[in-house]
């Protein structure tokens, strides 16, 4: 059976782990022969996937030199990169003329809040439904796998009722609720996945210490679910940095609030669209989640061995 | 709904007797369990279960856009729905679009995260951003960038194409190929997502089992299928279905490529819900839950099916 | 049970308090209007164009008034959603530009708009130019028009040295549908490969151009609106559809793609991507509506030198179309407090000064024909809004006639397949049999507006299907606030 299978590693995971065993230590040791050969295997990967990234982010890096071009030269380059002419000045009409500068600050707090809300409330739903056993443990389960297949498009109506409602319409907070406080039961679940595979022993010793519930929780689970958090938070930052409609609906008396992906809408007009200034305005805000994920990578590749050998 | 919460069970519940054990009698920690799950049960119940019922009230009113009279109509929307072919054929291309570009996303985002998991990969990092970038990219210019890339007459791949003596094709333009080049674009944009999911998992095989299995002398492929597979397996599954509610919701990219033609070729339910509720010239948002309803039940329907066959698959291989 | 630590139980008490504090007052007060400070009057609009018309109008008005005027800019596709969103919530501003989708009719009827009074200025400039049904319900005004209903969406916009380079003399713009045929044809021989741009993939744009086409073929319309809906045969009342000449509109369209004129990646541009495709000579002619112009002088100056318009291309050469009395574009929410301040913003929005402001922002052409005299644009401008002037007519309008028309078609639920998507669907090769399509697509119109009619009655209403009826209106007529 499945569980059978999938757990047997982890015991032996557990029935291997000697004190003495270093966990830093690279896969392959500076013994293995044909090391040379190795690495130029590996740079030959680099190569090959270099070349499909690059195509890859092909469309992309069209983006940003179009950021560059007038709106003619975007359309009449084709695929070229490099401009006929050079347009900075398309970023200063995104960023001063519409606003962005302010619609940056806007969307960087609403997202910081997002995540935040989104890592705990997460993690610790997840915690408690992957280690323990309570009553109506099923049942939530339940509702929020069965949840997750409703779609969505229509919920900003009831969204937006029930906040108007609660006096939270027209406030940050009230958005910031909105985008966290619903969904994300992908998060959930990795945090289930992830923190039912945590090897007991951790608990364990944590326990013997006379660490408390809160203690081993923050202390011990979250640090040790990096990755997922780190998952959670690239996530988190993408479904909130993007969001439209919650954002557009909740600012719609406080212009001032606006998000950029709202601010965008402002270059797509009735009959002409400031291709270069959305352009422009794309990038900017491409460029902090851009930077977050490279940040970020660090725990993906760290990983639980590191956090395990403390 | 409840077949699924048995297919997260085998880790949860797996993890569960351990836990019971873990903790020792002399804690109760329950109060703290209900403590840990308050913001999330009443954060969920505010912004996902309230709305859900109310897409199930709505859909029992004749509602023509907000704000105007609601009158309840009973089952008339549903009657509605059962003789409206459009709502069939968005069903019909949401299935498509699931069946081809899932395991297209789930399959090559494993791919891509076992090589670029590999920390000695030089430019692993910049190689993850390379393929998470366009998951970021703001869709109304991914359009336009991809109306040049697949243009009929002058973009690259019909360049390549006529190579090889074949096309023009006109990807986006002809309802044959359009909904195949929407998914085309989908999978492009969207690896990046499943690609972290699958970075995230692979974390948890722990480095030491890899070693230790080297030791014992398996190469690469054995290690792969041996130790890192039977790991991530839980892992598929949450994957699988994370990667199938994300595709479900395609939308944006729809609208911005193609606004679900030419001719209906590419109009997805969510789109044909969204367009149903604010983009017609009357917009119904009675109708609109309704579609969004009946869509939900049959897709958690096709759940329950697809996992009790899977069930059945697994059974019929451990008797033999 | 194991001691919750003091601190954690502190902490997590303060953060319910927190939670519960932020929510005790609803945040839109019932029936008020959303402020963004509490003194500035809130407008909303789609006409991204207009900014510096409505920029200095809204100036003079805060001088005098003293009440700012915020104004926020839509794109036409989240303007909908954006009022249907605002109000379910409360939340509408004082004015807004109706795309709601329903009939101003209906708005009326809710209260959703609310009358406005008007300078006795104002209302003496706008005599015979008010009509009841469109702006004024019950005798009281709810809105102004601003744009000329003299207008279309199929001008010929031709590149020039293109033209020339096909020996074509690009003053001379083809009229008839083989001139144009002619054209293409001779430039696709001097290298233009695919002359003509169209955006077959925004149906609603192609939906105008073949209203606009069998209308020049010589259908007479009577018309509520521009979709299918609201566009009746004049004659009859009956949807027009699958007439004679909707099918020659069709065909003609139709024989520009199979003999490969069209540009292939028409296919999939909306009019705004077909448009820079257009500018940047991919094709040399694109059909658009005079705001052509003005987007070509913001965006291509250097381009628009070169460009030439004509009328749409006709069966007899004379491009006549017709539209109905114009919309008014701007409503008062029936919530709101500064209705007043309204009706001092929309008087001001009569004068001749906005109308050369208007003219001057190159989008639809003013209401009133003689601020092109006095406004500065650049001749192409001109040109297209002199051709209009001349070639479209006055079309009839139920609506007038009887308002209760448009609560008919208020009721009246979408049917899919549209006239925007059978043209797609006709075009792109999905739909063999035209004929039958559009007589399917007429005959469930009048199924749908048979039921409409009945529901309307039984609420109360008085309207048949003889307000539709128009016999004595002629192709290339006006029809004047007299002839009703």
């Amino acid at each position: 059976m499945t569980t059978a299978q999938t757990r047997e590693p982890s015991r032996d995971l557990a029935a291997r782990r000697e004190p003495g065993r270093s966990h830093g230590r690279p896969i392959s040791d500076p013994r293995t022969r044909g090391r040379g050969k190795r690495r130029i295997g590996r740079w030959a990967q680099t190569l090959v996937l270099g070349g499909l990234g690059l195509l890859w982010i092909y469309p992309l890096l069209w983006v940003l030199a179009a950021s560059f071009k007038d709106s003619l030269d975007i359309f009449s380059g084709g695929l070229g990169l490099l401009p006929d002419s050079w347009h900075p000045e398309n970023y200063l009409r995104a960023w001063r003329d519409a606003n962005f500068s302010g619609y940056m600050l806007n969307t960087v707090l609403i997202t910081a809040g997002s995540i935040v809300l989104v890592v705990v409330r997460c993690a610790m739903a997840g915690y408690v439904i992957a280690r323990f056993r309570f009553l109506g443990r099923r049942a939530v389960l339940a509702v929020l796998v069965a949840t997750m297949f409703i779609p969505t498009g229509l919920f900003v109506v009831p969204v937006v009722e029930l906040s108007d409602l609660l006096g939270l319409l027209n406030t940050r907070t009230g958005l910031v609720l909105a985008i966290a406080g619903g969904g994300n039961v992908a998060a959930v679940l990795l945090y289930v996945g992830f923190f039912s595979r945590v090897p007991k022993e951790l608990e364990e010793a944590a326990v013997m210490d006379g660490a408390g519930f809160l203690r081993v929780f923050f202390r011990i689970m979250l640090p040790l679910s990096g990755p997922v958090t780190a998952t959670v938070v690239v996530l988190t930052f993408l479904s909130s940095w993007n969001n439209f409609f919650l954002p557009l609906v909740f600012t719609f008396s406080t212009p001032q609030n606006r998000t950029l992906a709202v601010g965008m809408m402002a270059f797509q007009g009735t009959n002409s669209t400031d291709w270069a200034g959305l352009a422009a305005a794309a990038s900017i805000s491409l460029v902090p989640i851009v930077l977050l994920f490279l940040l970020l990578q660090r725990y993906f590749v760290e990983g639980i061995a590191g956090a395990v050998k403390n | 709904m409840t077949s699924m919460s048995r297919t997260t069970e085998p880790e949860a519940a797996g993890a569960a007797p351990a836990a019971a054990r873990t903790v020792p009698r002399r804690r109760r920690p329950s109060l703290w369990i209900y403590v840990f799950l308050a913001p999330t049960v009443v954060l969920f119940g505010m912004y996902t279960v309230w709305p859900s019922v109310s897409s199930l009230v709505y859909s029992t009113l004749e509602w023509r856009g907000l704000g105007l009279e609601r009158s309840f109509t009973g089952l008339e929307n549903y009657r509605r729905l059962l003789t409206d072919p459009l709502f069939w054929k968005s069903l019909w291309i949401t299935l498509l679009i699931i069946v081809v570009t899932v395991p297209l996303r789930v399959g090559a985002g494993l791919l891509l995260a076992l090589v670029l998991n590999n920390p000695r990969l030089p430019l692993a990092g910049l190689l993850r951003t390379a393929f998470f970038v366009p998951v970021v990219a703001t869709t109304a210019i991914v359009g336009i960038v991809m109306g040049f890339v697949l243009d009929p007459s002058a973009g690259p791949i019909n360049e390549v194409l006529s190579i090889f003596g074949a096309g023009p094709v006109d990807f986006l333009g002809s309802s044959r190929t359009s909904l195949w080049a929407v998914m085309g674009v989908h999978v492009w944009k969207w690896l990046g997502v499943t690609l972290i999911y699958w970075l995230a998992a692979l974390q948890t095989v722990p480095r030491e089992l890899l070693e230790a299995a080297e030791t014992d002398g398996a190469g690469p492929a054995a290690r792969l299928r041996h130790v890192t597979l039977p790991l991530l397996r839980p892992f598929a599954v949450i994957i699988v279905v994370l990667t199938i509610i994300e595709t479900m919701q395609i939308f944006d990219l729809v609208v911005t490529m193609t606004g679900g033609g030419p001719f209906f070729s590419t109009l997805a339910t969510e789109v044909y819900i969204y367009d149903t509720a604010f983009g017609a010239a009357r917009p119904d948002l009675g109708y609109a839950s309704a579609i969004g309803v009946a869509f939900g039940v049959l897709t958690v329907l096709l759940m329950v099916v697809l996992t009790l066959v899977m069930r059945l698959a697994q059974r019929r291989q451990e008797q033999r | 049970m194991e001691r919750i630590p003091r601190r954690d139980a502190l902490a997590l008490f303060a953060a319910g308090v927190a939670l519960t504090a932020s929510g005790c007052a609803r945040s839109s007060t019932r029936g008020g209007v959303a402020h963004g400070d509490a003194g500035s009057l809130q407008w909303w609009d789609h006409f991204d164009p207009l900014k510096s018309a409505l920029t200095g109008l809204f100036d003079e008005f805060e001088g005098n008034a003293g009440v700012a005027v915020e104004r926020t800019v839509y794109n036409p596709d989240s303007m909908g959603q954006a009022l249907q969103l605002a109000e379910g919530s409360d939340q509408l501003p004082d004015v807004f530009t109706n795309l709601f989708g329903a009939p101003s009719a209906s708005l009326v009827d809710r209260g959703t708009v609310a009358p406005v009074e008007l300078s006795d200025e104002a209302r003496r400039r706008l005599e015979g130019s008010l009509f009841e049904g469109v702006h004024t319900f019950d005798g009281k005004t709810f809105t102004v028009p601003i744009f000329s209903h003299r207008q279309n969406s199929t001008l010929t916009w031709a590149n020039s040295s293109l033209l020339e380079k096909a020996g074509h003399e690009p003053e001379d713009l083809p009229s008839t549908w083989d001139g144009f045929r002619t054209l293409c044809r001779d430039l696709v021989a001097s290298g233009t490969e695919h002359p003509w741009v169209a955006p077959l993939a925004h149906s609603d744009r192609m939906q105008e151009h073949l209203v606009d086409l069998a209308q020049s073929a010589g259908q007479t319309l009577a018309m509520v609106g521009s979709s299918g809906n609201g566009i009746t045969d004049a004659r009859t009342g009956e949807f027009p559809f699958a007439s004679e000449a909707f099918l020659e509109a069709f065909t003609f369209l139709h024989s520009l793609i199979t003999d490969g004129f069209m540009l292939p990646a028409s296919t999939s541009l909306d009019a705004r991507e077909a448009r820079v495709r257009w500018a940047s000579g991919e094709a040399a002619i694109f059909f658009d509506g005079p705001w052509n112009a003005g987007v070509l002088n913001g965006q291509f100056g250097e381009f628009m030198k070169g460009v030439r318009v004509s009328g749409p291309p006709s069966p007899d050469g004379r491009g006549l179309t017709a539209r109905p009395p114009a919309d008014g574009q701007f409503w008062c929410a029936g919530t709101s407090h500064r209705r007043e301040e309204v009706g001092e913003l929309f008087s001001l929005l009569t004068r001749p000064e906005f109308a050369v402001a208007l003219a001057e922002n190159m989008d639809q052409p003013p209401a009133d024909p003689h601020a092109l005299d006095r406004a500065e644009v650049p001749a192409l401008y001109s040109r297209a809004v002199r051709l209009l002037e001349k070639n479209v007519r006055t079309a009839p309008s139920p609506v007038v006639r009887n308002p209760a028309v448009g609560s008919v078609i208020a009721e009246m639920n979408d049917i899919r397949p549209d006239l925007g998507d059978i043209t797609q669907g006709y075009l792109g090769g999905d739909i063999d049999d035209l004929g039958k399509e559009l007589t399917r697509f007429n005959d469930r119109l009048s199924a749908e507006r048979d039921r409409a009619i009945d529901v309307v009655n039984g609420a109360g209403g008085d309207v048949s299907v003889d307000d539709w009826i128009f016999e004595e209106y002629r192709s290339g007529d006006d029809f004047d606030v007299t002839d009703y």
